[in-house]
């Protein structure tokens, strides 16, 4: 499987994170990295508490990682990280919060999948 | 009181916006072909940004008489508008027979016969040319309706936008809620656009327009529309990201750009269900022979189209995609588009839009192609609250041996910069929005430190879609240049190896 196919499957943009990191090696280690990272498992366990730091803070985080690596769906964690960043009204129910957290949760386990096909070759 | 006072504001903007979309519903049944597409909506999409400002007023902020006023008054006006918009449209159902044809059918071949009159008698000639001539008369009239409409609108949203600045002129106005009237400026100058959009119509009925050859700077006017844009998503659960590779002065017509990207990206919306994303990409599109162009991507993860259906999209049965396509090719660009059924859609505009003289571009943030400067030994800090981030970004200017330091936010920036001997950083690299003060606070505090290089370290704030509308605010606070998040590698170095360039030059002048 090479870095192309996995984005596919993934539904990632290989376009974008080439952008950004320019030479595959950087990208072939970084989205290896991504689950190791812990960084979208920390959003997802953040959601479990509903602690509003913590969900800024893991969704801050998730969408920065995940934009860099053209993973934009995953990316889409930035409406959490909007949603309880100090300051920001609410705009949506808790209800709405968990059913956008088990959206991200299935999308980062296809991923993950994805990556786990991948360093398997 | 003032909380009262302000309940009673968010409840006239409820019953605004109620309003604003029947009104805008029956102005689209109408099928106006010459009416700019995305008007209607924009009196619903302004009352709903009111809105949001009296809410964060009244529940965050400590609401004052002065922004009480203004945002009562904003209701009013509001209110005014539509039952201006309602008027003017009751008057054109009026006039008009449903079965009416677009306006771009009165074309010469239109109005010439179909067959010699001397195949046909006089009897049937006669009510024909009548009938033609009757129905150029109604549309002429409609054109006049039009033109007499956007001039009514022109004053209240004028005075929306005035009663706007004065509300961001107010010291004590809390920041969430300055943020939705930065919002609520940046819709009201492109309803103003589409307002001369529509005189511009107009006035090309008596044959006196063409596309316009104006100075303005690319990123004003995707900032007017990303904040439309990103109002339209919001609501509708969407991603929206704003990926600005290229930005410069340019010559050319605004408001048929402006008018261009607002269709397709409401067509995005429109087309997109949630949790999906819509983006607009702009890059250049040098290369084509000598023309310096710009390259605009509209992508939608959307419900795309079949073949069937995009062979026949700008055949005329979607109006607005057609007029888009008339209004690129008037300013000598080309539209194209790709779509897959359940996998969404990206439409591509290429436009030859030169930069303006460089004379005229007083602070040009054109991204050139830059002079290989070195960056090796260079000393970059980096302002980023999220580690992750920052420790990609240094990873990634490494390879040209470029040094990096952490700040965790704009405070500890500024210490940094501080305490270290003149020189020692040859730029800084902001997020734009942080929790412990942010970019713009961190610029203008570092811009008025007494120190030989604290007017020329190059600041580069790194922007979020969503925050658009704060680019102009920030270079007013002494940051240099904007980039779209993501960075992009190549973009974010050769950037760095400009503006450090200059930086190094400007005080080796001033030594």
């Amino acid at each position: 499987m090479t870095l192309q196919e996995l984005y596919h499957a993934i539904d990632g943009d290989y376009e974008q994170a080439m952008r950004v990191l320019r030479i595959e090696k950087l990208l072939d280690k970084h989205i290896r990295k991504l689950a190791k990272s812990g960084v979208v498992d920390a959003l997802l366990i953040a959601g479990e508490g509903m602690e509003p730091t913590a969900l800024f803070e893991t969704a801050h985080a998730a969408k920065g990682v995940c934009g860099n690596l053209g993973l934009t769906k995953l990316a889409a964690a930035s409406d959490i990280a909007e949603e309880f960043r100090p300051g920001n009204p609410r705009r949506m129910s808790d209800g709405e919060v968990h059913d956008r957290l088990n959206a991200i949760g299935a999308l980062y386990r296809k991923t993950a999948e994805g990556i786990a096909q991948y360093e398997n070759g | 009181m003032f909380r009262l006072l302000i309940c009673l504001g968010c409840a006239l903007m409820a019953y605004n916006i109620r309003d604003s979309v029947d009104v805008a519903r029956r102005v689209r049944q109408l099928e106006l072909p010459e009416l700019p597409p995305k008007l209607p909506f924009l009196p619903a999409a302004l009352s709903a940004l009111l809105l949001l400002c009296g809410l964060a007023a009244g529940i965050f902020g400590q609401p004052g008489p002065a922004v009480t006023v203004i945002l009562l008054a904003g209701g009013v006006l509001a209110l005014v508008m539509n039952h201006l918009l309602e008027e003017v449209a009751q008057r054109a159902a009026n006039r008009e027979p449903p079965e009416v044809e677009p306006i771009e059918f009165i074309a010469p071949e239109f109005t010439a016969p179909h067959s010699s009159p001397a195949e046909r008698g006089p009897s049937e000639n006669a009510p024909a040319a009548d009938e033609l001539a009757a129905e150029t008369a109604r549309l002429r009239a409609r054109i006049g309706e039009l033109a007499a409409m956007s001039r009514v609108l022109r004053a209240p949203t004028s005075a929306i936008r005035a009663l706007d600045r004065a509300a961001l002129d107010e010291p004590d106005a809390p920041p969430c809620c300055r943020e939705g009237l930065e919002a609520l400026d940046l819709s009201a100058q492109c309803l103003l656009g589409l307002i001369d959009g529509m005189q511009e119509i107009a006035r090309a009925e008596d044959g006196v327009s063409a596309p316009r050859s104006e100075t303005f700077r690319l990123s004003d006017a995707l900032g007017r529309v990303s904040a439309v844009i990103q109002a339209l998503c919001g609501e509708k659960g969407l991603t929206y990201y704003v990926s600005q590779r290229a930005d410069r002065r340019c010559l050319g017509d605004e408001a048929r750009l402006t008018e261009a990207l607002l269709a397709l990206l409401d067509n995005a919306v429109r087309y997109t269900d949630a949790p999906g994303i819509v983006r607009l990409d702009v890059e250049r599109a040098d290369g084509d022979g000598d023309v310096r162009g710009l390259r605009f991507t509209v992508s939608d993860t959307g419900v795309g189209m079949d073949a069937a259906r995009l062979s026949s999209l700008f055949d005329g049965s979607a109006r607005s995609l057609a007029r888009v396509k008339r209004l690129i090719e008037e300013m000598g660009g080309a539209l194209t588009v790709q779509s897959e059924q359940n996998a969404g859609s990206t439409f591509t505009v290429t436009l030859p839009l030169e930069p303006a003289e460089e004379a005229e571009d007083a602070r040009a943030e054109d991204i050139p192609a830059p002079p290989k400067r070195s960056l090796a030994g260079r000393r970059l800090l980096i302002v980023e609250d999220n580690p992750a981030n920052a420790r990609l970004v240094a990873e990634l200017l490494s390879p040209e041996g470029v040094k990096t330091e952490y700040a965790e936010s704009g405070r500890r920036a500024l210490a940094l910069y501080n305490g270290a001997p003149p020189g020692y950083f040859d730029a800084i690299l902001m997020d734009l929005r942080m929790a412990e003060m942010d970019s713009m606070e961190a610029a203008r505090r570092i811009r008025a430190l007494n120190r030989p290089d604290a007017k020329t370290v190059p600041i580069i704030a790194l922007t979020s879609g969503s925050l658009s509308g704060n680019v102009r605010h920030s270079l007013a606070a002494g940051v240099n240049v904007h980039l779209a998040k993501p960075a992009d590698a190549e973009l974010l170095n050769d950037t760095l190896r400009r503006l450090v360039g200059d930086a190094r030059e400007v005080e080796e002048e001033q030594a």
